[in-house]
């Protein structure tokens, strides 16, 4: 369902299903993107992500941006831009302390830029924005109720960026707080090529050159951020892309191996059988 | 066989029958007697599966229970049952199976409205 909502105190809501659309667009405020099914390509600079509907990206005020979307099904993509004001008063009474909001004290953490990056789109935040779509198609009209939706949309961010940022940060064996998040931010850059380039050849080169790490530091910090090398990382990525095309698609198993970005299918069924504990035809079957 | 009725205790059952009708959407089903020659009154509530005996709790006993009510949508009940006076004790928390929140009757009984999320699936 198509629609564009815009509240009185200014947050704003747009739900699309498209085949094809391209778009250049400035962040008016902070602006959270996700899909609930196929795929957008957003574009930041010389930065292409590409989200799925296990991931969002939130976007800082002022984030210039062009999303495209162009596929073979209809792909529903949401947006929330949350006003300004309206960020500034939930960081002052949900982040603040009862001691900060007794003496008038106001963090106002709505101006700092936050990491732009792929966030997982799981748990709390999906089950909310889940709740706020399906509200919303159905004619949900008080402006109330929508926000105290989205007041719970930024609790739930604020858990996922800790335990993407602060907590992965927190895993690096570097000393200084300062480097670990920038070491962080180019971990994420890392990251997010594999999620967006996860059916292509990719070079661990290519890769360090992306993130601005060399590739030996690379694979020391990646492993200790993500738990996993770069390696491990895009076959998770490429297993889960799999699992949704058995599930969702008419894709033969060969067809699939080619979209994923494997290249013989005999290693494919062994890693997902691997990793499922089932064979691909058997998962499809079940699905 | 099957659980048909959760016995809630109220020193004041016309109180409680007023909160769990206004507050809660429940209709009054009967009033009747099942065993003892005690009273007790019947609430049916459409959005529950499940009917209230409302029984009066003995002289200075504490015979409070907890009610726990499964949401699909706990943002919107929790909302709604803002919207009809209802106060909770505390704000939604995030808890490891769900999202939950709890507020109590006159009677003192604690009502726990829970979104139970499943987060291991895909």
């Amino acid at each position: 369902m198509d629609y564009l909502k815009v509240l009185k105190n200014n947050n704003k809501i747009i739900s699309k299903t498209t085949y094809c659309k391209e778009d250049v667009q400035t962040a008016a405020d902070l602006t959270l993107r996700c899909v609930f099914s196929g795929n957008e390509r957003c574009s930041i600079g010389r930065r292409e992500l590409l989200i799925y509907a296990d991931s969002f990206i939130m976007l800082n005020k002022g984030t210039q941006y062009n999303t495209c979307i162009s596929s073979e099904i209809p792909v529903q993509s949401f947006a929330i831009t949350f006003d300004n004001a309206f960020v500034t008063d939930f960081y002052s009474s949900y982040t603040s302390s009862n001691h900060n909001l007794l003496n008038g004290i106001i963090t106002n953490s709505a101006e700092d830029k936050l990491n732009e990056t792929l966030y997982p789109f799981a748990g709390d935040i999906k089950f909310n924005l889940l709740h706020l779509k399906a509200n919303l198609d159905s004619g949900l009209n008080d402006e109330l109720l929508i926000n105290e939706y989205l007041h719970h949309c930024l609790i739930t961010y604020s858990s996922v960026y800790n335990k993407e940022i602060f907590e992965k940060a927190r895993l690096l064996s570097i000393q200084n707080t300062g480097t670990r998040l920038e070491i962080l931010r180019r971990l994420n850059l890392a990251k997010e090529y594999l999620y967006s380039n996860y059916d292509k050849n990719i070079n661990l080169n290519e890769l360090a050159a992306y993130a601005c790490l060399s590739v030996n530091h690379l694979l020391r910090t990646f492993k200790q951020a993500f738990g996993r090398s770069p390696h491990q990382f895009l076959i998770d990525i490429r297993l889960k892309r799999a699992q949704q095309l058995l599930r969702k698609s008419n894709y033969s198993v060969n067809e699939v191996v080619t979209l994923i970005g494997f290249e013989c299918p005999s290693s494919f069924i062994r890693l997902f059988k691997q990793r499922f504990e089932t064979t691909p035809l058997i998962y499809r079957q079940s699905a | 066989m099957e659980i048909k009725y959760i016995t809630l205790f109220a020193a004041d059952i016309s109180e409680e029958t007023a909160f769990c009708r206004d507050k809660l959407g429940c209709l009054v089903k009967k009033e009747t007697s099942f065993f003892d020659g005690q009273p007790c009154t019947i609430l049916n509530g459409q959005q529950f599966n499940i009917n209230l005996v409302l029984m009066k709790s003995k002289d200075g006993v504490k015979q409070a229970g907890t009610v726990i009510l499964n949401s699909k949508d706990f943002l919107k009940d929790h909302y709604e049952l803002r919207q009809k006076g209802i106060q909770f004790q505390s704000g939604p928390e995030y808890t490891a199976g769900g999202l939950a929140a709890a507020f109590t009757d006159p009677a003192a009984n604690r009502w726990l409205l829970v979104e139970e999320r499943e987060y291991n699936e895909d």
